[in-house]
């Protein structure tokens, strides 16, 4: 075990303590940090989301910013302004809350396309141009995005083109009763959070990602991956198909789970684990329904060798 | 569009070249010497600085090619003059063939220039040719697509070998199991036929004995008992009831369909002939002929016709009788009625002396037999000679030249003299043409009748006997009957000798197996026809009365083939499974005859942990086995360093 893995492994799992019961569910947030993508929780307020993200970045050392986002919020209230300085006499571009390396985007459905756009960029180019100036973007640079499902009033949820900008979507779900019952047993969560240590600092976390994308692939997996995104384009169980994006997607992601288990290459079961977080929000049913369970068909449906 | 290559070229032109040469050995000379110019063109044209042709030289050689053909052949009709033409053609083609898509097609043009040989050829050789050309064919399609790979080179010559050896077992089953049909499915017009060796259709002085200067081989017979003596072999081939003093002709009499009162008064014997193709109706059957085979019949002067010329191999079975008895009708139309009589006169006319001869035995009154004695004894007492190089007979009067002034002839000649000073004594008398005699193979068995076993006789009727043999050249020559043509000419021609290979052991050991070869290969390959077909098939309990299997088979192969080769495309039968995946395949149908079934996309790590929960006794193996499995397929492995694992998987597998 390289000792960058053993760091990044050690910190999965003081994240684990502070988020109790949702194992899964942190190893795919880390394995999306480690392929670099960004993630979008879906989920009912207090599930743990904040948690989540602020042990995340606790433990890999990342600078951490929170944006709430309302209908009132402007592209420049995330990304910064230029604005002009009496005593200097120029005009200095001051960075908003996008310039970290975790963004915690709250409630993203709630703000405007318009601005909702400005932070979609940000989030495929890993910069921003203001007045034809860009700036760079601080690497690692990591979003977790949360959408509420339950308050459709007033909201503007993501068009399907900026959901394939997500890595993966995860759901949280109600803890299990034993981890609920270790919850209301314990200590206040934010002096816990507080107390963490960062496990990593950012070069670990960069020569992590590296190692990860460099994983070998072997052609049978490659076989598998084409035959899969083929059948969700062609098997008439979805409106559309899976794009080459969402196969790089896939690639990655897998590269990411199988690196966080030690192996040397990518196994048919990685692709696997990661399938229903990278694929469910690309794929939409014909008749809108769930589409967790057509997933597990398209799965089911290509044989494996 | 790619233009050819110089490499290329040199491969069509010795395609070509091997394709076009049997034709050549069949062409009139100087179309062949024209090909022959015409590839020597286009081999030039495939070796550097030999310039592009000008237009008007191909034109020149062009219209040359066409009017010399026209000149020949006429308006193309029928099998020879079509291929002579594609032969041209195909030889002039190379000269403007610049581009690699024109010299395609003219290879797969080549495919069947080669199969018209085979049309009017069908020997062993050619057959051995045509596998040589199809294979020279098919590695200049290689050379096409392979531009610069060398002359001979094994990427080269590998694909067309593998193709053809490939194919070799469906053409083996197609010949065997394809329904035969009982003649050709088409039919190629009749057209002149250039030297063709055989018993002919008109008889003169002179017409069988150039026969004689051919060792081609007429019919062989097959005999169920031991093969009859020399003396008994008379095959009797076409009758000549007709003769006008020059010429015997065939009547062209209405085949006889009753065969009511025939007869045979001694036991039969049965055989089978192999007869070459000789292009005329009639069947060789030795005398006395009484039984037809199927697609044959009688006709009224007894010779066995089919009703078809034979431009084809044919084998059929006989079967003959020391004594048979004919109808009286037969006996009676016998070809003789008007034509004959009128004709009869005419003769006469033209061979005054012999008519006044033959007509002073009649006036002795002597019994029929007596007559044909008194004519015998013409040629025993006489000095008639019995020669090859009889002198030519201009005259009008043949008979009487022969007769009263050159006195040596062949066959043919003392047959149709006898026939006619019979008919002139007031006997009814024919002649008839077939072969005598025969040699038998030592180590085949069979009996080998060759074009210099040709012979001529003649059928007398004579009172209460009806139609008789009798062979006048028995007279002069009574060792052609008895032992064999080379022993009617000891010293005179050196070409018996030759030909039987007198002296030369080896010579003539090799000459039989030869014969031998061509006597299977006709039974067999040529010889192969609904009957056999049948017979072969029947062993293997699919004679051909299975009608419905058929129909059913040739509706359903075909479709099948459709079928099979929609899946290998679709789904890659034939894609070559690596060795882990072949063990793993085993491993999991054994597991699943365990009641564990692998499911379509499980991954191997999750079947070894659900086959740890039903057999925990087996764990660490099935746990061995995915790490493995996973490990070689998609672990990143250079293929020197799989040996170790691939045995321990094989093993772990296969227990």
């Amino acid at each position: 075990m390289t000792g960058s893995r053993k760091n990044f492994v050690e910190a999965m799992q003081v994240v684990n303590g502070v988020v109790l019961g949702k194992k899964l569910q942190v190893r795919l947030a880390f394995t999306a940090l480690l392929a670099g993508g960004h993630l979008l929780i879906e989920d009912l307020p207090g599930v743990g989301k904040t948690i989540l993200v602020q042990a995340l970045a606790q433990v890999c050392g990342l600078s951490f910013r929170r944006i709430q986002f309302t209908s009132d919020l402007l592209p420049a209230d995330i990304v910064g302004a230029v604005v002009f300085e009496r005593q200097k006499e120029l005009f200095t571009f001051r960075p908003g809350p996008l310039f970290a390396q975790l963004i915690l985007a709250d409630e993203v459905n709630r703000a405007t396309p318009r601005t909702q756009s400005a932070l979609l960029e940000a989030l495929e180019e890993h910069r921003v141009t203001v007045d034809g100036q860009t700036y760079d973007l601080p690497e690692p640079f990591f979003v977790i995005a949360t959408q509420n499902p339950a308050y459709q009033i007033g909201t503007y949820p993501l068009p399907e083109s900026q959901l394939d900008r997500f890595l993966m979507r995860l759901e949280l779900g109600y803890p299990e009763a034993e981890a609920e019952r270790e919850l209301l047993a314990g200590g206040d969560r934010r002096q816990l959070l507080d107390d963490l240590k960062p496990c990593l600092n950012n070069s670990d976390l960069l020569q992590c990602q590296r190692q990860a994308a460099a994983l070998h692939v072997a052609d049978p997996l490659l076989d598998y991956l084409q035959e899969l995104l083929k059948r969700s384009r062609d098997g008439g169980l979805f409106q559309r198909g899976l794009s080459p994006r969402a196969g790089l997607a896939l690639l990655a992601a897998a590269r990411a789970w199988a690196w966080l288990d030690g192996v040397a290459f990518v196994r048919p079961e990685d692709l696997q684990a990661v399938f229903f977080v990278v694929a469910g929000h690309r794929l939409e049913t014909v008749d809108g329904s769930d589409s967790a369970p057509l997933i597990k068909q398209l799965l089911d449906s290509v044989p494996l060798s | 569009m790619e233009t050819l290559t110089p490499h290329a070229r040199r491969w069509l032109m010795t395609a070509l070249s091997a394709v076009l040469l049997p034709h050549l050995l069949v062409l009139p000379w100087w179309l062949s010497s024209f090909v022959v110019l015409v590839l020597g063109l286009g081999w030039g044209r495939s070796f550097a600085g030999f310039p592009k042709f000008p237009g008007f030289l191909k034109y020149l050689l062009f219209f040359l090619a066409l009017g010399g053909f026209f000149v020949t052949f006429g308006l193309p009709s029928g099998r020879s003059s079509g291929s002579a033409l594609l032969v041209l053609m195909a030889a002039l083609k190379p000269l403007e063939i610049e581009r690699q898509k024109n010299a395609r097609h003219l290879l797969l043009l080549s495919y069947f220039l080669v199969a018209a040989y085979f049309f009017s050829h069908q020997e062993i050789a050619a057959a051995l040719w045509l596998f040589f050309a199809v294979f020279l064919i098919t590695s200049a399609l290689t050379a096409l697509e392979l531009n610069d790979e060398p002359f001979f080179s094994r990427r080269l010559l590998t694909p067309s070998l593998t193709l053809l050896s490939a194919s070799l077992p469906l053409a083996l089953i197609l010949f065997l199991l394809f329904p035969r049909l009982p003649g050709p499915l088409w039919s190629f017009p009749e057209e002149r036929r250039m030297a063709v060796t055989g018993l002919p259709n008109e008889l003169e002085m002179g017409g069988i004995s150039h026969l004689v200067r051919s060792s081609k081989v007429a019919l062989r017979a097959e005999f169920v008992g031991p093969v009859p003596p020399p003396e008994k072999l008379y095959w009797r081939g076409p009758v000549f009831p007709l003769f006008d003093g020059r010429t015997w002709r065939r009547l062209d009499v209405s085949p006889v369909t009753s065969r009511s009162g025939l007869i045979h008064l001694s036991p039969l014997q049965p055989y089978t002939v192999t007869l070459e193709a000789h292009h005329q109706p009639w069947l060789l059957a030795l005398d006395p002929p009484f039984s037809v085979p199927t697609g044959a019949s009688f006709s009224a002067s007894y010779e066995v016709l089919l009703d078809r010329p034979l431009h084809q191999l044919h084998r059929y079975q006989m079967a003959t009788a020391e004594i048979v008895k004919w109808p009286a009708e037969w006996v009676d139309r016998g070809g003789w009625g008007a034509t004959t009589m009128l004709l009869s006169q005419i003769a006469q006319q033209r061979n005054p002396r012999s008519f006044e001869l033959a007509r002073s035995w009649a006036e002795a009154e002597l019994g029929d037999e007596a007559l044909v004695e008194r004519l015998l004894n013409l040629f025993r007492q006489n000095p008639f000679r019995y020669t090859l190089d009889p002198p030519s007979l201009g005259g009008s009067g043949p008979v009487d030249e022969f007769i009263f002034q050159t006195q040596a002839g062949f066959c043919e000649h003392y047959a149709g003299s006898a026939a006619f000073l019979l008919r002139a004594a007031g006997l009814q008398a024919r002649v008839v043409a077939g072969y005598l005699g025969g040699e038998r193979h030592p180590v085949g068995g069979y009996l080998i009748v060759r074009q210099y076993n040709a012979h001529a006789w003649i059928e007398v009727r004579i009172k209460d006997k009806g139609w008789v043999r009798i062979d006048p050249t028995a007279a002069v020559a009574p060792e052609r009957v008895e032992i064999g043509i080379a022993a009617a000419f000891p010293e005179s021609d050196a070409f018996f000798l030759w030909r039987e290979g007198r002296g030369i052991g080896w010579l003539r050991k090799v000459g039989q197996y030869r014969d031998l070869a061509e006597f299977y290969w006709n039974y067999w390959v040529l010889g192969y026809g609904p009957k056999l077909q049948n017979l072969f098939l029947g062993r293997f309990g699919l004679g051909l009365h299975h009608l419905n299997l058929w129909i059913t088979a040739l509706i359903g192969l075909p479709f099948l083939a459709l079928l099979l080769g929609l899946g290998i495309l679709n789904f890659g039968v034939f894609e070559k499974i690596p060795p882990e995946v072949k063990l793993y395949r085993i491993y999991c149908r054994r597991r699943a005859r365990h009641g564990c079934r692998r499911k379509l996309s499980e991954t191997p790590t999750a079947y070894a942990q659900r086959l740890a929960q039903k057999f925990p006794a087996e764990m660490h193996e099935n746990t061995e086995i995915a790490v493995l499995y996973l490990d070689l397929r998609y672990g990143k492995r250079s293929p020197g360093d799989v040996g170790v694992d691939l045995k321990r998987l094989r093993q772990l597998c296969r227990r």
